[in-house]
């Protein structure tokens, strides 16, 4: 079984490290560029792998015998010719950090410390929850592995998961999670809670790799360390991992593609290869939960405003071309899948244009929205926000600002995105109070990766603030 | 009036934040130990399956079986009772109500399916003496 669950995993993942290689360059940045390109290797190989498994559905029927040996023949061969490809490729490197002072090595070292010490807490306590609960949490079993089970269980009939009948689980959710899990239980010929878990720890600890990684590359080692333990040391993001959720790979997939936008402004030269693969991780957002289809939206909003801004419309549409382009196969398989698989969804069947216009025109609904949104936000990961308000005030902000487009492009992202999530709510048909009380708190989680990341990017690292003269304070 | 000099800032910032990710994950590991006593003793949902596993086997493959539960279907644990059958009996679909051919009840007592309506016609198959009962129609 160990043997199968390696293969189940080798073939994806030697593919999506080399696309991510081909298409991110990581040269020169050590450590933290192997972190970066690991990281983003995860979601890329669940991604590939579910879009293929499901192709394969649709295509070939229930995967027998021959689908693994097919499979994996396929990611070695696309493997071995994305390095035959990239072999002459010229490539363009990141700039390193813009950090405007060296960094403080003995800092460096306490704060791995920490994050290590940090770090095994978590990986710890996730696995105690995953003993304690090993099918997941409510929506873990009732959602996303009772899909898996019917795409591994159903053979020729795994459409019956989709059926009217289980409204109750919402069988029009987008299928990265379940096609993962049943792809990897049909290589390995049995079910077993330990795909499911496996799979929600990687996407958990990739997003806390991708996030520090990153920012260590853009601002600096501490920062990147800082930004690492900010996410491991937020209990309810650690937990929600170990639920099995949906929502921690989609905060994966929202954090991946901004990620790969900013890096995109410090490539030494115009890079199509980051926009691409943002534009893929964009894609598998949307293939991974519904509200990754407002990702894509909103990243191609955010674009438009800041290049027309700028009066750069070439640009803009070179692009949301290259964006578009990377995302269009995968977008493809959620249209697919939309109208050809899933029923119709439920917040969407049931709106009717007199009751959505009356539900638009109430008030009360916006300031009830308004008010429980704000309380979830300041209660958050048990008030994590303030603590990083504190870290605000007292390091300072970023004196050496060169990310700036990046940064715009990242907050007019999250600002869309929570703008949508709050229209959603005003206008959802049903009862407000209970959606909200039901579902607020993990849409926070999907941005929350995302908005560590541009919290640090604002932020002045310890390096920055340490040289900063002396603030004088009333006792 | 005291004065806060770069370096000291900056190593309470950075203190705050390793100390907060420390607590938080202590406190994690304790809440996580404190609400599992037995860790790994089988949750609800393998328990519910396990109760399940002998009627799964009286069952059709594939297609629609109804379900029965106690009568104040809609409090949390009669809720889980159904979504967790559905879960376990997959790739079946189960359905709450009691008009199909085949109907697995879950019940807390001795609790039995009304005999008027759809209930009329449907005969207990098997009773497993842990809440689970196994009933089918009755051919006409």
């Amino acid at each position: 079984m160990t043997l199968y669950a390696l293969v189940a995993l080798i073939g994806p993942l030697l593919a999506a490290f080399v696309l991510v290689g081909l298409l991110c360059p990581t040269e020169g940045l050590g450590l933290r560029g192997l972190l970066l390109r690991v990281s983003l290797t995860v979601g890329l190989a669940f991604g590939l792998s579910s879009c293929g498994f499901f192709l394969w559905l649709v295509m070939v029927g229930a995967p027998g015998r021959a689908f693994a040996p097919v499979e994996l023949t396929g990611m070695l061969a696309l493997s071995v010719g994305l390095l035959v490809a990239g072999r002459h490729r010229k490539r363009s490197a990141i700039a390193p950090p813009d950090c405007a002072v060296a960094e403080d090595a003995r800092m460096g070292v306490h704060l791995l410390r920490g994050l290590c010490l940090v770090l095994v807490l978590s990986v710890a306590a996730f696995v105690l929850m995953t003993c304690a609960a090993p099918h997941g949490s409510w929506d873990g079993w009732a959602i996303w592995n009772l899909r898996a089970r019917f795409l591994f269980r159903g053979g020729g009939r795994w459409a019956d998961g989709f059926s009217e009948y289980l409204a109750w689980s919402h069988p029009d959710y987008p299928l990265l999670l379940p096609a993962s899990i049943a792809r990897f239980w049909s290589y390995l010929g049995v079910e077993t809670t330990m795909v499911p878990a496996a799979v929600a720890m990687l996407f958990t600890f990739a997003t806390v790799g991708l996030a520090g990684a990153s920012v260590s590359i853009l601002r600096g080692r501490s920062q990147g360390l800082l930004a690492g333990l900010t996410l491991l040391g937020t209990g309810y993001y650690v937990r929600h991992g170990a639920y099995q959720y949906a929502d921690t790979p989609l905060s994966f997939f929202v954090l991946a593609a901004v990620v790969l936008l900013c890096l995109r402004k410090r490539a030494s030269q115009t890079n199509r290869g980051l926009v691409f693969l943002a534009g893929m991780m964009m894609g598998f957002a949307a293939w991974t939960k519904n509200e990754g289809l407002l990702l894509v939206a909103s990243i191609i909003v955010a674009h438009l405003a800041i290049h027309l801004r700028r009066r750069a419309l070439t640009t803009c549409i070179r692009h949301v071309f290259w964006l578009l382009l990377g995302a269009a196969p995968i977008l493809g398989i959620v249209t697919y899948f939309k109208l050809s698989v899933a029923p119709a969804n439920d917040l969407l069947s049931a709106q009717g244009f007199q009751a959505t216009l009356g539900r638009l025109c109430g008030v009360s609904r916006y300031a009830q929205v308004g008010e429980f949104l704000l309380r979830r936000f300041i209660s958050y990961g048990e008030g994590m926000p303030f603590v990083l308000a504190a870290c605000f005030l007292l390091l300072g902000r970023n004196p050496n600002l060169r990310d700036r487009r990046g940064i715009a492009l990242a907050l007019i992202v999250l600002f869309l995105m929570l703008s949508g999530y709050f229209l959603v709510y005003v206008v959802t048909p049903h009862d407000l109070a209970w959606h909200l009380r039901t579902s607020a708190k993990r849409l926070f989680l999907h941005l929350f990766p995302t908005a560590v990341f541009v919290f640090f990017m604002l932020v002045a690292t310890p390096e920055e603030a340490s040289r900063r003269p002396a603030r004088t304070h009333r006792q | 009036m005291m004065k806060l000099n770069g370096p000291i800032r900056a190593k309470i910032a950075v203190g705050i934040l390793v100390l907060v990710a420390l607590i938080s994950n202590i406190r994690l590991l304790s809440r996580t130990l404190r609400s599992h006593p037995d860790l790994f003793a089988a949750d609800e949902i393998t328990r519910h399956e396990d109760r399940l596993a002998e009627v799964k086997e009286c069952l059709p493959s594939y297609g629609v079986v109804g379900y029965a539960g106690d009568e104040h279907f809609g409090d949390r644990e009669q809720e889980m009772s159904f979504y967790a059958t559905q879960y376990a009996l997959a790739p079946l679909i189960v359905v709450n109500a009691i008009d199909r051919e085949w109907v697995v009840g879950c019940f807390r007592g001795d609790a039995l399916l009304p005999q008027t309506g759809a209930g009329s016609d449907l005969i207990l198959v098997k009773d497993l003496s842990n809440g689970v009962r196994l009933f089918r129609r009755r051919m006409k």
